[in-house]
This record gives structure tokens, sequence and C-alpha cells, in this order.
């Protein structure tokens, strides 16, 4: 691929990656078909930059991200971290790098031990790797909640003591506890009001701006992405679809899907003169996705070939990635415009 | 990676951290007491297990006469002032062998419920931990002793090392470890499942620190709710054993036996039987109690 380099100066980057699950067979069944979570994804993210990945629920975007922090292992494919494959480098070697790449979850009242107050809870990543003893660990976990915006206030306060907003600013502290590299950002602030999302939001590019993070941000939120993301990936049914940085592909989307994606944002249009175009069906089933390209049953664009044959990722524009055989009547053209003939 | 600070605090953060600690504390206490005395049926069981407790252990001073020695003179009294739950056909103080018994029942249900735990508790960790073919090891065995009754269970067992308090107590452990595997398991794989384990993991944490400092604090509730529960379940079957001739020996006073005793008399001495009865009723019932009670005061989010 055109980027090769740009794979290997990359701080994350993925593979081919693939993540199969295997359903149990029924009793007298046959064997059922993977379902295919994440299946071939490359994806880079630069030193300190932020990769947003969008997309419907079930479209392998969590797996992924579960897959970066290695929750998960992949069917198949690399996963470099820095460098290394992450799946495959000495125990030792991991042990070092585990501690670089943290994950913050969506749902703040799991993430957090419902028997562990606060500071135990950020102090566990810091004893767990040894980054302080005995009362040095206190001095850490006051300072990480100052730099999450909480006070040593709530140091002994449980979780169900605080907020949804607090609990993320705690989730955040212990992600932080082990001075990361890389932070995967499992829908942030899904769980949280409006009011709060957006402090979190601002919370977590402050963060980033003074310890030079990477974050890998996971959301099905465009509104969200656009306001976090240097560089956009839209997945599809396990694929990505699009890739772009975010101005490019927020200015002039080349894939039909990501354009229905953002033609479905709501937009502040009293009068209702944008007319609404709904993605018309379902998801399909990942266990057994359609020929060709996987969008076409639902494509308004598509033609015989994209059953055929699955397009590739091609480059239109500067680092501007597209999975489309028509993606090129796309640029330029009004959002609006989803087949080549109407209007 | 950063070097690892060795350094200390300073006094001020300690300062507040102490402070912290000890308004945590005391918070918890007020909160703990708060919900044994706002709910009657749980303040309830706990006097009755406080009394109960404290009857086995000062028994000798409260009882007002030796529970085995036989006084001819006074045999199958009614209750009166000086035999306040009469005397049986031996003569015994029925008021003094029931505080004795209280002695034997909470004996016997406290090591066998310990017993039980210890059996049951790591090998349901473990089930619900690792799973796979290990889980499927563990718990078909356990199916098999839950395959039976558990009175029948013990019986059979108490039946075959013969009776005595020790092999009593063998008997309810092998009866019952298996209930306390299957239910620890089941929590251990909810709490599994829950994204601060993920987290843990994520954060590099060992199964074993994650065991030790995730799983057993948040399985220890319901565990300490069944046991105090099965307090209650265990007096029964240690009676239940003890009246069908099996378990505990006579003359030990023992309620059970005692009720046996009493079973032959009862139409002419109600009192004989009656009152151990009651005794093994409201061990029950308070165990039962302060289990439903200690399930509010464990959970944390209970709080207010």
């Amino acid at each position: 691929m055109s980027d090769e380099s740009a794979t290997r100066s990359a701080q994350l980057a993925t593979v081919e990656l693939r993540k199969y699950f295997s359903t149990r067979r029924a009793l007298l069944g046959s064997a059922p078909a993977p379902v295919r979570a994440v299946d071939g994804v490359d994806i880079a993210i630069r030193r300190g930059t932020t990769l947003g990945l969008v997309g419907e629920s079930g479209c392998g975007k969590s797996t992924l991200g579960r897959l970066v922090v290695r929750l998960l292992e992949p069917t198949a494919g690399a996963i470099r971290f820095e460098g290394h494959d992450i799946n495959r480098i000495k125990r030792a070697e991991w042990r070092r790098l585990r501690p670089l790449i943290q994950m913050v979850f969506q749902d703040t009242q799991s993430s957090l031990d419902p028997r562990m107050t606060v500071e135990a809870a950020i102090a566990e990543p810091i004893r767990v790797n040894g980054l302080a003893r005995g009362e040095a660990v206190y001095e850490r976990v006051a300072r990480l909640l100052e730099q999450v915006g909480l006070s040593i206030s709530h140091l002994q306060r449980y979780p169900h003591e605080l907020s949804g907003g607090q609990r993320q600013r705690v989730v955040i502290a212990r992600a932080l506890a082990t001075e990361p590299e890389l932070i995967v950002l499992d829908e942030p602030t899904s769980a949280l009001d409006v009011s709060v999302q957006a402090q979190t939001l601002n919370l977590l590019k402050d963060i980033q701006d003074e310890l030079g993070l990477t974050y890998l941000f996971i959301s099905h939120n465009l509104s969200v992405i656009r306001a976090m993301s240097d560089e956009v990936a839209v997945m599809y049914l396990g694929e990505v679809v699009e890739r772009a940085p975010a101005a490019s592909l927020f200015r002039n989307p080349l894939h039909p899907y990501t354009r229905l994606l953002l033609l479905a944002m709501p937009q502040l249009d009293p009068l209702g003169r944008r007319p609404r175009t709904p993605i018309k069906g379902d998801v399909p089933r990942p266990d057994a996705p359609p020929s060709g390209c996987r969008f076409h049953p639902r494509c308004p664009r598509a033609e015989d070939v994209c059953q055929q044959s699955p397009p590739h990722l091609r480059e239109l524009e500067e680092g501007h990635i597209v999975a489309c055989n028509f993606a090129e009547e796309y640029r330029g053209a009004p959002l609006e415009r989803m087949t080549a003939t109407s209007e | 990676m950063a070097a690892v600070e060795a350094g200390r605090a300073s006094e001020a953060l300690l300062q507040e951290r102490r402070e912290r600690i000890r308004d945590r504390r005391r918070r918890r206490f007020r909160d703990s007491w708060y919900l044994i005395r706002s709910n009657p049926l749980t303040m309830t069981g706990f006097l009755i297990v406080v009394i109960l407790i404290a009857v086995a252990i000062f028994a000798p001073l409260v009882a007002p006469y030796n529970p085995n020695v036989f006084d001819l003179n006074h045999i199958q009294q009614g209750p009166t002032w000086g035999h306040l739950f009469g005397t049986d056909q031996e003569g015994r103080d029925v008021f003094s062998r029931v505080l004795y018994g209280a002695r034997i029942s909470l004996r016997i249900a406290s090591i066998a419920v310990v017993c039980i735990a210890g059996i049951g508790l790591p090998l349901g960790l473990i089930a619900g931990t690792f799973g796979g073919w290990v889980d499927g090891l563990i718990m078909r065995l356990a199916d098999v002793f839950l395959a039976f009754p558990t009175l029948v269970l013990a019986l059979a067992i108490a039946a075959t090392l013969g009776g005595g308090i020790q092999n009593v107590i063998i008997a309810l452990a092998v009866a019952g470890w298996a209930w306390y595997a299957r239910l620890l398991r089941g929590v251990v794989l909810t709490i599994r499942h829950e994204a601060y384990i993920e987290a843990a993991q994520v954060s590099g944490a060992s199964w074993s620190r994650i065991i030790r400092r995730n799983i057993l604090p948040n399985s220890f509730a319901p565990m300490l709710v069944q046991m105090s529960q099965d307090m209650g379940y265990a007096i029964l079957l240690t009676a239940s054993l003890g009246f069908l001739g099996i378990g505990v020996q006579i003359p030990t006073p023992e309620w059970g036996t005692m009720i046996s005793d009493g079973y032959d008399v009862f139409m002419n001495a109600w009192w004989v039987a009656t009152f151990p009865g009651l005794a093994i009723m409201s061990a029950v019932l308070g165990f039962n109690l302060l289990g439903d009670g200690l399930r509010d005061i464990l959970d944390p989010r209970s709080r207010r």
C-alpha cells in the first residue's frame, strides 16, 4: 500500500487486522459461520493525534478498540505499537508496553469497582506497574485527580457517590495513572448528559495537548468525532470504508455510507428545507456479509458490479482513502447528491 | 518508563487523607447502624442472634441448674418459677438444657458453615474464574452432591460415620459444599463480565491480583448473606439428625435430641419438646432475618 512508510512511522498501526468470533455449534447442527467483527482493517495513528473511529453499533469499532488494548487476541493480522507487534512480542516486552496503552470505557457505572474508593481505583494501576511505593502513591493519586479536575476531597468516595461526569473523570485519571502514550476511548461520553459531554471532551483535549497523548476515539456520534479527531475512519460491517483527515472527510465525504451518515446528522434546520435521507434497511448479519461491496444492499448508488467484487480502498486525494467504485462522482458534489444522474 | 517514586508525601496531604478515611469509616458505621435500626426485621434478627450468642457463651453462668443432673424428685413438672420451662422425664431443668443446647447448636453450625464455605468457596472461585474444563469438572462433581436432598445426604453420611459432634459436622460439610461452589461460581461469572475487571486487565493486573482485589471483595457480600442464612439451616439439620437419633448423642443437651426425648411424653408433658422446638425456630428465624439485613448493609450502593 502507498502509505507503507506512514504505517511504519505511526504510533499505532493495524495491518490487515481480523477478529472472527465463532458462535457455539448448535446441537446436531453444523458449525455456524463465524461473526466477522473486524475483517481486514488497516488504520494508523500518528503520535499525538486523534483517530476518530465511527460507525453504527455492531460495525466492529469496539472490537477493534479491545484488540488494541489486547483484551482480545486477533484472528489474523497484526497490531503495531511503536513498531512492536504487540501480539507476538515477549512477555517482558509486553509488560513494558502494556502501561503505555490504556483504555477509557463507555459505561462509567460498571468500569469502576463499586467497592473501591476513588483513591484505591487510581492507586491500583500505579501499584500494579510499580510506578510508586508507599506514600508517594497518594501524592500521585492526588496529582492525577487534580489533572482531571477533581479534588482530594473525592479521594475517599465510592463510585456510587459520584455523578456520571465525575466517575468518567476518575476513569480517565485511572487511565492516566500508568503514564500512557495511547488511550483507546470507547464511547467515553455517550453515557453522559450533553452538558457533561462537552466538559469531558474538553478535558480529554486539554490532557492530550498537555501530555502529547495519542487517542483512538471510538464513537457513533459524528459531531463528537468531528470535534475530537484529526483523522477519521468510517467502519461498516467490520471494514473501513473511508479514511481521511477530519476536515477533508466532513467537507467532502466520498463514500455513500459516510454521506448518508452525515445526512442523518441532526442539523439546525428549523424550516426543514433539507430533505431527510434515512439509510434504508438494517445492518446485515456480520456472520453472512453481502457479497461484493458490503454496503450494496443499502446503497442508493449500487450497480451490478458492486454485488460482484468488493471495491478496494483507493487514495483519491491526499490522505483520503475510500472503498467505493463510484467515489469519483462524489468529488465536490453536494452532500444531498447520492446518485450520479438525479437532479 | 518513569523511575519508581518512593519519596514521602506532603504532610498536608497525608493529614487530609487521614481525615477523609476517618470520615468515611464513621459514615460507614453510622449507615450500617442506621440500616439495622431502620428495618424492624433486621433488628429482630440481629437481636435474636446477639442473644443466642450471648446465651451460648454464658450458658454456665445463666443456667440455674446443671443440664445433665437427674432430679428424680421433680420429674415432668410443668413450668414454674423454679423451673421456667419445666423438667423432663429425668427431672432435668428444660430451661438450662435449652440454654446449653444453644452452645452445641451454635458450635456445630458455625464450624459446619465454615467448613462448607472452606470447601465450596475456593472450588466455586476456581470454576467461575477459569471456566473451561476445570469449571466443567468441578460443577459436574457438585451436581452429583446436589442431586440428593441435603437432609437425606447428611443423614446417610451421619448414619455411616456414627453420631457425635464431629461426625455431624462432617456430614453437614459434605452435604453442603456444592451449594456454595455453585453460588460463588455464579457470582464470579457475573462479576467477571463487569467492565472494571477489563479495566484491571488493561492496567496490567495479574489474574491472582484481580481475584484478590476485585472478584473476592465483590463476591464477599452474597457469600456472607448466604452463610448467615445457612447458620439457621445448619442448626435445623443438626436438630433433625439429633431427632432421628443419629446426630449428637444423649445426654448432650442438643435441641433435636431433646425434642426426640420429649416426643414420647408430649401428651403428658408438652413443655419438654416444645421449648427446644421454639429455640430452634427462633434461631433459624434470627439468622435468616439477619442474612436479609446483611444484604442491604454490605452493599455500598444501598447507603445514603
